[in-house]
């Protein structure tokens, strides 16, 4: 196993303990998924180290923990994993506030696929302050930015 | 790293099947996946049979609460006196819940009373567990605790606080079971209210911690305030349980059912310890939550 295998399978640890961690502001829940936030940093610190079907599998174990259909989180990664594929020439050669963008771009494609599975499934709509959680991960991603370990290569 | 070199170049002069063609057929199989598990539900299947993968997680969870127990124990140096101090919060805790049953009785009472009818209603027993983690998801409201088929836990038993009821047991694993919070978009508890006797039932909100009270017709006798307890019809819940308080009624003429929203009376997400009624009388519930998502 190598160096960066390990550590990267250490912080998907973490992220499964932060995924306990309810952020609550006003009544609105805006924890955003600390795996998925993981994943496609490690997508675009080291490109060799994830291929889709490692998200997809890191999905499935997802959905054997707290998901509600088997599939679901395993289909969202996997088209994250598809979105930031086709963004990232755009994340890698833009500043950091234009990656910012994408990055919520693809959040924001992850949540749509999620709504789009639960209101299938249960015709439940959580209202718009859903979708605020995208904008909690921007801001952790661009917050953790600032750490020298978290920065992209160019 | 001549290894992860070797990849990238591999990736330079890719050969395998292109990333759209990996993606649709991983996009088919999940589909199905999903299909076959909204039909048949096997995933609950599947959760049951990777339980034991669960154990070294809920350890991991809790290592920073537990290093902070520890800590304070240790620096306390009175572990026994700690220890005793949890088991009579248990008997408090327990104790309370026996408490708010009494001013349903008292009401009942009065009632029975003018009737010259006597109803004896029995107690119930509970027993005391802790919550383990809440499970991470915008659509369920769902929490787990410990204490599964090892403590005899059936799915369907209600869970409760020193305030009130919390929700029900939804899934039993061998040393873990599922709650389904009260305020779940799913559950549903028959109830009454404790001013007039009228007979309804509860469903959560899903989206905010307010549960709705669904078809009362427009003109009902309810007022803000009223205290809502569970009727005990269903044999589920044993009666007299305090479920919630109507914050807010909302009669509009052009809909045919009023729309009464209620705060639930349990403080529902500040606890780490809860109760779990066990019921009279052994119950065969055929999965409460079901039948539900039928509808």
């Amino acid at each position: 196993m190598t160096k960066k295998n390990k550590s990267f399978i250490i912080s998907l640890l973490i992220a499964a303990m932060f995924n306990l961690i309810q952020i609550k502001i006003f009544n609105i829940d805006l924890t955003p998924d600390f795996i998925l936030l993981t994943l496609i940093f490690w997508f675009f610190k080291s490109p060799a180290l994830l291929s889709i079907s490692r998200f997809w599998f890191i999905g499935l174990v997802v959905d054997i923990f707290m998901g509600d259909l088997l599939g679901q989180y395993a289909l969202t990664y996997a088209c994250c994993y598809f979105m930031a594929q086709y963004f990232m020439r755009k994340i890698l050669l833009n500043n950091e506030y234009q990656q910012l963008l994408y990055i919520f771009l693809i959040f924001l494609g992850a949540q749509t696929i999620m709504l789009v599975i639960n209101v299938m499934h249960d015709l439940h709509y959580p209202g718009a302050s859903y979708f605020l959680q995208s904008i909690t991960a921007v801001i952790i991603w661009y917050s953790l930015s600032k750490f020298k370990f978290f920065k992209l290569d160019r | 790293m001549i290894k992860s070199h070797e990849r990238s170049s591999s990736k330079l002069f890719n050969k395998g099947p292109s990333l759209l063609s990996k993606f649709l057929l991983i996009t088919l199989i999940s589909i199905v996946l999903m299909g076959i598990d909204f039909r048949s539900h096997y995933l609950k299947n599947i959760r049951q049979a990777t339980n034991f993968l669960y154990k070294p997680f809920h350890v991991a969870f809790n290592f920073p609460n537990s290093i902070y127990t520890f800590t304070t124990e240790y620096l306390s140096n009175q572990s026994h006196l700690i220890h005793e101090n949890e088991l009579l919060k248990f008997d408090i805790d327990r104790l309370k819940a026996d408490l708010q049953r009494l001013d349903f009785l008292d009401q009942e009472n009065n009632q029975l009373k003018n009737l010259l009818e006597v109803k004896n209603s029995k107690k119930f027993k509970t027993e005391a567990v802790s919550i383990i983690y809440s499970r991470f998801d915008p659509f369920n409201q769902k929490i787990i605790i410990d204490g599964g088929q090892n403590k005899n836990f059936q799915a369907g038993q209600p869970v409760i606080d020193a305030l009130g009821l919390v929700g029900q047991i939804s899934n039993v694993f061998p040393e873990t079971s599922e709650v389904t919070l009260l305020i779940d978009k799913r559950m549903s508890v028959p109830i009454q209210i404790q001013r007039n006797g009228l007979r309804a039932i509860t469903n959560g909100d899903g989206q905010s911690e307010m549960i709705l009270i669904s078809y009362l017709p427009s003109s009902v006798d309810v007022i803000q305030g009223d205290i809502v307890r569970t009727s005990g019809i269903d044999t589920i819940y044993p009666e007299g349980l305090a479920v919630a308080e109507i914050v807010e009624i909302n009669h509009d003429p052009k809909l045919p059912f009023a729309k009464i929203i209620c705060k639930p009376i349990a403080s529902i997400r500040n606890h780490t310890h809860l109760l779990v009624v066990k019921p009279t009388t052994n119950l065969n519930i055929p999965m409460p939550l079901k039948n539900d998502q039928k509808k």
